[in-house]
């Protein structure tokens, strides 16, 4: 069983300061590290492997420092790793990136046939959840999205069955083998790489992919000309007009504290007290 | 040959024209999510946001129903037209009884080719993001997703569509300039939800979608219902009392719950304590989380770092306890107390209590 | 004087790149960058300067004023 693992080499938005005069967030100095979602997705591919032999590949488009983060998946048991970099993918928004991506999975599929393809719900930073649909759609395969559970996969019959979370209840869904698979957040761990795996990852010869290695002729898909949005405006959320009325008492006693808060809510907002009363009942 | 030293003119940016081929798209649509007859409120939300937009630009408001061949199925149309849609395009299919991405994709890029809308709404639930990605990649549109302000640009008529990025901390504007229809999808509670007007009437324009149930893959085995009776509802909930990591231990988060059960609030959390599995999944709120709209939010030991705001700050009154006084949270909330929460709870609990206790009596 | 681009607001879309007649213009962590020393505001090129046209991105490409003004 062969899978391939779409991973993105994110800054982590968690570290991410906002200089303090100018308001303009500091990009210098922040680290980069793999996509979270995508690792729900990489352990679920190597769960597989475990389960059903094969191999799992890790692809992602982005720049040369991108190779850090596949060498870490490597380092987890990802037997290759593919870094699709180029300077015209520059720009690209998901469309484009899908379009890029299913490219080079093509190429993948040539000389290896690829069973499941599997993407993380979301990017932190991008957030469109467009990039697994779009990969799909381009390469034909069926589609399950914010699956929670790998229920069955009949290799003799190519069928999967899966569960899905939908709103309001999960979906059992049975489909065709070959399909995309994005998972959803929590529903496995990350194991930790081995040494040997460590080792490995380490001196792994990384295939570097441009764009003609990963079988895109048509420029016009890809990076800015490929891509129908586009960044106007990028700005600091206006911070509320002024700070929380901060509620003190001499002495700070908590049921002092309280009692001050709440005639001052009250007061203010009788609508609250109504809403609570009726919540409250 | 320069000029001394003013400024140089401010050039004008270059003007990004309309692909010709969109020129005859036209009117406001949104994606009324329907399943097992049941409408979700993100729908109404987008019909309130929907109207505003057409306003502007002067065209329709439609709303798109897809659903099996049931009575309840037109009858979400009416339901849309009292929200505000003027027209329906209307589909019904069985193969559209449960929502799968293959027929659902199919049937609204179909739509989307005959009727030709410049802007097309879905909410970013589990089904909209599902089929909103697809629905864009089979149309090579442009797709803006968890939008937080949608705005008519006067002289472009596009649609500027603005999310927050990295993770909060910065906002940005993303248009669709070339192509149509401009998609976009918005999270539950994010919009306001208009108020309906049951005299409202519409058109309701019946489209015939041929699709042979074998050819379809992808088959549903079978449903499980959420159980919701223990399912927590936070977008929905009017009062939340969140925790977060100044709570300092897993015991500490039972004050949350006391103080939540006396004003029959939801419990909500932070996501550092719902990795820590302090509480689940469904109780996270913020970007990663859920986005909440709610009368009241009491937030204890929570820092309100940007990835907690960005999903709470629709909130009406916010109260926000922390032992530290700079934490953030208290530059966005309308009342704080410094100090420690696991003092403060237990006494805010017991005023509410108290202060019920006479509003019954009196009531 | 010349141009200088707003790092934090830059998309890194690239738009910017070819347009410059200078070559002034490279990548540099994800965002892109004009170097000062070779950026004549496009005067002699352009009536205006094309990497404030080319950017889609609002007030991103703005005047770099700690840099005298060019001369010719």
């Amino acid at each position: 069983m062969h899978s391939v693992v779409c991973i993105k080499q994110v800054p982590d938005s968690a570290q991410i300061r906002v200089h303090p005069v100018t308001n303009t967030i500091m990009r210098q100095g922040v680290p980069a590290i793999i996509n979270p979602y995508d690792l729900f997705a990489l352990e679920e591919a190597l769960r597989l492997k475990d389960r059903f032999g094969g191999t799992v590949t890790v692809i992602t488009m982005g720049p040369p420092q991108a190779e850090v983060a596949l060498r870490k998946c490597l380092s987890f048991g990802a037997d290759h790793a593919i870094l699709v970099s180029d300077r015209a993918f520059a720009g690209a928004d998901t469309l484009a990136t899908s379009f890029a991506l299913s490219a080079a999975i093509g190429k993948v599929r040539e000389d290896q046939p690829v069973d499941l393809i599997f993407t993380g719900k979301q990017t932190i930073d991008g957030d469109t959840a467009q990039v697994g649909p779009g990969i799909a759609k381009r390469l034909d395969y069926q589609l399950l999205t914010y699956v929670s559970k790998i229920v069955d996969i009949d290799f003799g019959k190519k069928e999967i069955t899966v569960e899905r979370r939908a709103e309001g209840g999960v979906q059992l869904l049975k489909t065709a083998v070959p399909c995309l698979i994005t998972m959803l957040e929590g529903t496995n761990e990350m194991r930790f790489g081995d040494m040997a795996d460590m080792f490995r990852a380490a001196r792994y010869p990384l295939k570097v992919w441009d764009r003609v290695a990963a079988g895109i002729e048509d420029v016009a898909k890809i990076g800015l000309k490929g891509s129908p949005t586009v960044v106007g405006k990028v700005f600091a959320p206006k911070p509320r007009s002024q700070r929380a009325e901060m509620i003190e008492v001499h002495d700070n006693d908590p049921q002092d504290l309280v009692v001050t808060l709440l005639a001052k809510v009250f007061t203010r907002h009788p609508k609250i007290e109504a809403e609570i009363i009726k919540c409250a009942s | 040959m320069s000029d001394s030293n003013d400024a140089p003119r401010k050039p004008a940016r270059k003007k990004v024209e309309l692909d010709p081929r969109f020129l005859s798209y036209k009117h406001v649509w949104v994606y009324i999510e329907a399943e097992r007859g049941e409408v979700h409120p993100v729908s109404w939300e987008l019909l309130g946001e929907g109207r505003k937009l057409a306003d502007q630009l002067g065209v329709d408001l439609v709303g798109v129903v897809l659903g099996p061949p049931e009575a309840r199925t037109r009858a979400i149309c009416e339901e849309a037209f009292h929200f505000g849609a003027n027209r329906c395009y209307l589909v019904q299919h069985d193969a559209l009884r449960d929502y799968r991405n293959e027929p659902y994709t199919k049937c609204l890029t179909e739509l989307v080719d005959t009727y030709q809308p410049e802007i097309l709404m879905l909410g970013a639930t589990t089904l909209g993001r599902d089929l909103a990605g697809s629905v864009a990649t089979t149309l090579a549109t442009g797709l803006v997703a968890d939008c937080t302000e949608l705005v008519i640009e006067a002289e472009s008529r596009c649609l500027a569509s603005t999310r927050p990025t990295f993770g909060g901390s910065l906002l940005c504007t993303i248009m669709t300039q070339r192509h149509r229809p401009q998609m976009a999808t918005v999270r539950p509670r994010v919009m306001a939800m208009p108020d309906a007007d049951a005299s409202r009437r519409g058109e309701v324009i019946e489209h015939a979608f041929s699709i042979v149930e074998t050819s379809i893959i992808t088959k549903i085995l079978q449903f499980i219902p959420d159980d919701t009776r223990d399912k927590p509802n936070l977008p929905f909930a009017d009062i939340i009392v969140a925790g977060g990591r100044g709570l300092k231990k897993p015991e500490n988060f039972q004050l949350v719950w006391d103080l939540a059960k006396v004003l029959g609030a939801e419990v909500g959390a932070s996501r550092p304590v719902v990795q820590a599995g302090w509480a689940e999944l469904d109780r996270q709120v913020g970007q990663s989380g859920k986005t909440v709209r709610p009368k009241l939010y009491i937030a204890a030991g929570i820092s309100g770092a940007v990835q907690h705001r960005v999903g709470m700050d629709g909130a009406d009154v916010i109260i926000a306890i922390n032992n530290d006084s700079n934490a953030p949270i208290f530059d966005f909330a309308h009342y704080g107390i410094v100090g420690n929460a696991m003092q403060i709870l237990p006494a805010l609990t017991e005023a509410f209590r108290k202060h019920l206790a006479q509003a019954r009596k009196a009531g | 004087m010349a141009y200088k681009i707003v790092s934090s607001q830059c998309s890194g879309c690239s738009a910017c790149e070819p347009e410059c007649p200078n070559d002034a213009i490279h990548e540099k962590n994800g965002v892109f960058a004009i170097k000062a020393d070779k950026c004549t505001e496009c005067i002699g090129f352009f009536d205006d300067p094309q990497c404030v046209v080319a950017c889609p991105v609002d007030k991103t490409v703005i005047v770099d004023k700690s840099v005298p003004r060019y001369q010719a």
